[in-house]
């Protein structure tokens, strides 16, 4: 097969985007996951757009034609949907009911809180572990490699209990404390090392030279300089907390959030009397500020992405 | 000279004294205050580790070996927990059973499927083709739009909107189309579906990025060699992403044994028997039970299954770099 060389664009700065017209197996390969990905784009983009137009509906056009356009939008399901979104859990005080502001405020303090300290240590341990010779900073950074590929299986029921034994589970304040475990054997551990080990050392010997402690050429200096990326990491923590369900479902299921809230919601629907366009004002409800998180900060969380080897 | 080791030592935490002899350390001031900020800044995690992984191991090795009663007293059991599980791992009709074979099942699926995709999409996303960009920008829905939406959506769509075009393409009777997320024909396969087409998206993300660190002069030297898309990806893209790729791959290794799908997602507690998958079951064997009398069982089938994991995990890495493409 005859292969064209031609080039056909070159933009600054993206040098590694040279692509040559070349053979119809290449054509073919482009038009393939062209159409992949546009059918794939849709089947994503396709659920929320049936879920806007469905809150809109009423029950009975929802009924008649689930999946067409909304005759008028019907904005009292969201209010609807608002009154109607209530969990009744069993606390030690007896049962209480949480309706949507109560789980909203365990919702931001549950996505809020453990991702800061999460966060916070996690780049703590990677700006130790590699800026730091000291007796075992080796041992912790090669553990932490073998704990991240180490499978343990089966330490559920060993977890319910020792969490019951400490007095953890159904306790917010202690389970936001204990979110710091395994900060340094995760995959933000990794990404954050690299780019602490890209960091000039000169930073940290000019401030020490002018008389700076440990702690200051960290707080002031170094974690600065790592605060786009501690950011990024907060961002995707926050975004999964706040439709988490596990948390309050496994842990803490006296204090339920939202994610927590709309499970129970759309698995018990009859129970609530909730129709599916109430269910779905619900889940937008629930999604709006992920949604806004992520349209103003897209760029920033795809460029951080990145996975290296695990080193040793 | 002399000058030169006083300033290293100086660097490195510690100051010498003129009378000191080669090869001892001293602490000095600065080395005290390198371990103090080492120590706070460590103390936390490494307490939290040694509770919440050590001890629970701990305990979980522990608790293999007992007899939980309702009460909570415990007895010792000896080997019966481990002989139990083994008996019904390898009982066919048993859920315990039924959850590993649809586990290996459901990895292996997932494997083949999806990694000639991830490649074949991120090399796409590398190469910025057309509306590359664009399709980036969905790819992050899934992680945006919540997990409820997708799985609600995917559940009526299954439900209604599924029998709905098959009764419109072949004219019969919608009701008479199965639902695929209970029909034990189709409810496995259904839920395999659904969780590959939301795992997509991260290998979308995350290869594309790694592809992006290669240096474009190799790029273009390959191309003035000749060098088509294949040849290219076969012999320069993948050689220098491997690293990630067997970073992912080790890591999926590692976590086969506790994957749980979507299960809790689409079913709560009552997932159909033929799509169980023994992460699901030892979540619902834990959080459905109102007493601790069946954990040790787990406990004990967590050990069996941690030593099948863990080598196979740990030859898979070693194998994976030592006969992996070479950077260079």
């Amino acid at each position: 097969m005859r292969k064209i060389g031609i080039r056909l664009r070159r933009k600054e700065g993206r040098e590694n985007k040279i692509r040559y017209r070349q053979s119809a197996g290449a054509i073919a390969y482009e038009v393939v996951i062209f159409i992949f990905l546009t059918l794939f784009s849709i089947s994503l983009v396709l659920p929320l757009l049936w879920a806007l137009m469905t809150a809109g509906k009423s029950v009975m056009e929802y009924t008649l034609n689930p999946f067409g356009w909304p005759s008028s939008y019907d904005f009292s399901n969201f209010t609807k949907a608002w009154q109607k979104l209530y969990v009744v859990v069993l606390t030690p005080k007896g049962m209480v009911r949480y309706g949507v502001d109560a789980m909203f405020l365990n919702t931001m303090i549950l996505s809020t809180l453990p991702n800061i300290l999460t966060v916070f240590f996690t780049a703590s341990m990677a700006y130790i572990l590699a800026k730091y010779k000291f007796i075992g900073s080796r041992f912790w950074h090669e553990l932490g490699i073998v704990l991240i590929i180490l499978p343990i299986i089966g330490n559920f029921p060993s977890t319910m209990q020792v969490m019951k034994q400490l007095g953890i589970y159904d306790n917010m304040l202690l389970l936001i404390l204990k979110a710091p475990v395994g900060c340094f054997y995760g995959m933000n551990y990794l990404i954050l090392r690299a780019m602490v080990q890209k960091l000039p050392d000169a930073y940290m010997e000019a401030a020490q030279i002018d008389g700076a402690g440990h702690f200051t050429v960290y707080f002031k200096i170094m974690l600065p300089m790592l605060l786009p990326t501690c950011f990024v990491f907060f961002l995707l923590s926050f975004m999964g907390g706040w439709g988490d369900y596990t948390t309050s479902l496994y842990w803490l299921p006296s204090k339920p959030t939202l994610g927590y809230g709309m499970y129970i919601f759309q698995n018990q629907a009859v129970q609530y009397n909730a129709t599916v366009p109430e269910i779905l004002c619900g889940f937008l409800i629930l999604m709006i500020p992920t949604m806004l998180m992520y349209l103003v900060f897209q760029d920033l969380i795809i460029s951080k992405m990145q996975v290296g080897r695990l080193k040793q | 000279m002399e000058k030169i080791e006083e300033k290293d030592a100086a660097m490195r935490g510690g100051i010498l004294p003129k009378n000191r002899k080669r090869g001892r350390r001293f602490l000095g001031k600065k080395t005290v205050s390198k371990y103090v900020f080492v120590g706070t800044l460590m103390f936390y995690p490494i307490l939290l580790w040694l509770i919440f992984y050590v001890y629970v191991n701990f305990n979980s090795i522990v608790m293999s070996f007992q007899n939980i009663a309702i009460d909570g007293k415990t007895s010792w059991a000896g080997l019966s927990n481990f002989k139990n599980f083994l008996a019904k791992a390898f009982d066919g009709s048993d859920q315990l059973a039924i959850s590993l074979l649809n586990t290996l099942k459901y990895y292996v699926l997932t494997t083949v499927i999806t990694l000639p995709i991830y490649f074949g999409v991120s090399f796409y996303f590398y190469k910025c083709m057309p509306a590359s960009r664009i399709f980036r920008a969905f790819m992050m829905l899934p992680s945006i739009v919540s997990g409820f939406i997708m799985a609600l959506v995917f559940k009526k769509f299954v439900e209604i909107g599924l029998p709905g075009i098959w009764g419109g393409i072949t004219g019969k009777d919608p009701n008479l189309f199965p639902n695929l997320l209970y029909d034990p024909d189709f409810s496995f396969g259904t839920i395999l579906f659904y969780d590959i087409w939301l795992s997509f998206t991260a290998g979308f993300i995350y290869y594309p990025n790694a592809m992006r660190n290669i240096d474009p002069s190799i790029v273009e030297s390959a191309r003035m060699d000749g060098a088509g898309y294949w040849k290219e990806f076969w012999h320069i893209t993948m050689p220098l992403i491997y690293p990630t790729f067997t970073t992912f791959f080790v890591l999926s290794v590692a976590g086969f044994f506790g994957t749980s799908g979507s299960l809790l997602l689409f079913y709560m507690y009552s997932a159909p028997p033929e799509t169980s998958l023994i992460g699901y079951y030892y979540t619902v064997m834990v959080l459905d039970s109102p007493t601790q009398t069946g954990y040790p069982i787990l406990a004990a089938g967590g050990l069996v299954m941690t030593a099948i994991a863990a080598p196979l995990t740990f030859l898979v890495k070693f194998l994976m770099e030592r006969y992996g493409p070479n950077e260079g």
